[in-house]
């Protein structure tokens, strides 16, 4: 996988601006986090307490922090969103060059709805490692936060973080198996069937005077017709996958909550935890297992783009003959 | 009659590219279309086959005059055989039923027996994308293979025999031959010696049919 980042970056240049974008945006999650727990700790000891000027002091100190937080992320993505652009139509622009000095030879090896496909939809596909809802900046910031979380767990409660351990270790390996690992083959499927598909659609019209004499547009649409059922097909099969994994999370999730739960009130009737502690261990959870639920996210989107970076590496490396 | 065009008017975005054509041919008759690339050759054959719908006149084919009707009564061939990317069988029925026999009979029409017996694959053979995996006189040989499944009154041939080779050009003379025995044709080319075995040749020029 990373070898095909690489060769796609290769292609496009950019990289230095990319480490430095993903750089910038890496703190805000872990931050966020931190500083959500310890409102939450303070806010929630305060009100133990009654103590209305801890509490007051509490609630400015978030508010300012999520402020200059959310103005940081804003601004990244503002110019990320920019660079993602700029990096899709040079993408483009070269796969459309490399394409072009193609000997003729070289082109006709191929159907024309290939070639439509690895000029949109296959760099359509590659580009969402960049530019889909969850993709791989996300990966790298909720890398970032899970290290972050587990290292504050950790020390604040190893009982309560090998309870989170517990309880996140079966969806993530489930998930790596059955979700994330199977999404390259499965999108490589997709994209196939759409080249099939293309190159019926370009028949139905580069035929369309030998088909109407002959009588020949049933035959035609009824071909166009299969390899669409097959482009469907494909995609479900890749949509079920996604849905698998998404139906793990509330199993996992609430189990693990109320295994801490449970654990926690055992400890604050002990006098070995205050509510505030218990609360502000819960939100590093919840931080946790929002990157992790995340992170799988962007490998599962970063795997199924890669049946589109590994078409376009593939295009780019035929050598046009002379 | 078998082919009647009188005053056939025709015109791109208001270029008239036929004005006033007419045209008589009888069954059996060949008739040869001379004329420079862009004088409307093609043009005068689409409307022949029904692809196009006559602007002004009259254009009539075995009696049919919508180009409905018109296409059921003509088979066409083109330079640069227009073949499905599919197989060998499949571009002869066009997906129609057809028996094994008239499959073969039609194949030993178009010169195409021995080649597609030498075959792996055989009548299945994947012709790959606009006819790519095969030659273009085997292309050709396919294309009139399956004029021929079709049995139409009116054969349409546009400069069918200008892109051939002198290896190729015997065996497709020989299939379009048998697919224009006793059938009336209509051959468009512009080269002259190609319409050599036409009973009547025309010059198009300027959008009007002469008489050569």
């Amino acid at each position: 996988m990373m070898r095909g980042l690489k060769k796609l970056f290769d292609i496009t240049g950019m990289f230095r601006r990319f480490v430095i974008l993903t750089l910038l945006r890496l703190p805000f999650d872990p931050f966020y986090n931190i500083i959500h727990a310890l409102f939450l700790k303070h806010a929630f000891d305060a009100v133990n307490d009654t103590d209305k000027s801890a509490l007051a002091t509490a609630c400015a100190l978030f508010g300012v922090g999520s402020i200059l937080l959310f103005l940081n992320n804003g601004t990244v993505w503002t110019i990320y969103s920019a660079f993602v652009a700029r990096w899709t139509a040079a993408l483009r622009r070269k796969l459309f060059r490399h394409i072009s000095s193609l000997s003729l030879k070289q082109m006709e090896e191929r159907t024309a709805g290939e070639w439509i496909t690895r000029l949109n939809a296959d760099l359509r596909a590659a580009a969402a490692v960049l530019d889909q809802p969850i993709h791989l900046p996300h990966a790298a910031v909720s890398l970032a936060n899970i290290c972050v979380s587990s290292i504050i767990l950790a020390s604040a409660s190893p009982m309560m973080f090998g309870l989170v351990i517990l309880f996140a270790a079966p969806h993530l390996l489930i998930s790596q198996l059955a979700v994330v690992r199977p999404m390259t083959r499965l999108a490589a499927d997709v994209q196939e069937a759409m080249a099939e598909n293309a190159s019926d659609m370009d028949t139905v019209i580069a035929c369309a005077d030998t088909a109407l004499v002959y009588d020949a547009q049933g035959f035609l649409l009824e071909r166009f017709e299969k390899s669409s059922l097959n482009v469907m097909r494909k995609s479900m099969r890749l949509h079920r996958r996604r849905a698998l994994g998404n139906g793990l999370i509330p199993l996992m999730g609430i189990s693990g909550y109320l295994a801490m739960l449970l654990a926690g009130g055992s400890r604050i009737a002990g006098g070995a935890m205050a509510f505030g502690s218990l609360i502000a261990v819960l939100q590093y959870r919840v931080g946790f297992l929002k990157s992790l639920n995340m992170f799988l996210n962007s490998m599962t989107n970063i795997k199924t783009a890669m049946a589109g970076v590994k078409r376009v590496c593939e295009t780019m490396s035929i050598v046009p003959e002379e | 009659m078998s082919i009647r065009v009188e005053n056939l008017w025709f015109a791109y975005n208001n270029v008239p590219v036929l004005r006033g054509i007419s045209l008589i041919a009888g069954a059996g008759d060949h008739i040869g279309i001379v004329g420079v690339s862009g004088c409307g050759k093609s043009t005068l054959l689409k409307l022949l086959a029904g692809l196009y719908q006559a602007q002004s006149g009259v254009v009539e084919v075995h009696g049919a005059c919508m180009p409905d009707d018109i296409r059921k009564n003509v088979a066409m061939v083109m330079q640069n055989a227009a073949l499905f990317p599919a197989s060998i069988r499949d571009n002869i029925t066009c997906g129609h039923p057809m028996s094994e026999e008239s499959l073969w009979h039609v194949c030993e029409a178009a010169q195409l027996t021995e080649w597609i017996t030498s075959l792996p694959d055989g009548i299945d053979t994947f012709v790959g994308e606009r006819g790519g995996k095969v030659s273009g006189g085997q292309a050709q040989r396919i294309a009139i293979a399956r004029a021929i499944a079709k049995n139409a009154p009116v054969i349409l041939l546009d400069e069918a025999t200008s892109a051939l080779d002198d290896g190729t050009s015997s065996a497709v003379l020989a299939a379009l031959d048998n697919l224009t025995r006793s059938r009336t044709v209509v051959n468009v080319s512009h080269r002259h010696e190609t319409l050599s075995g036409c009973s009547r040749i025309y010059r198009l020029d300027g959008g009007r049919l002469y008489e050569l």
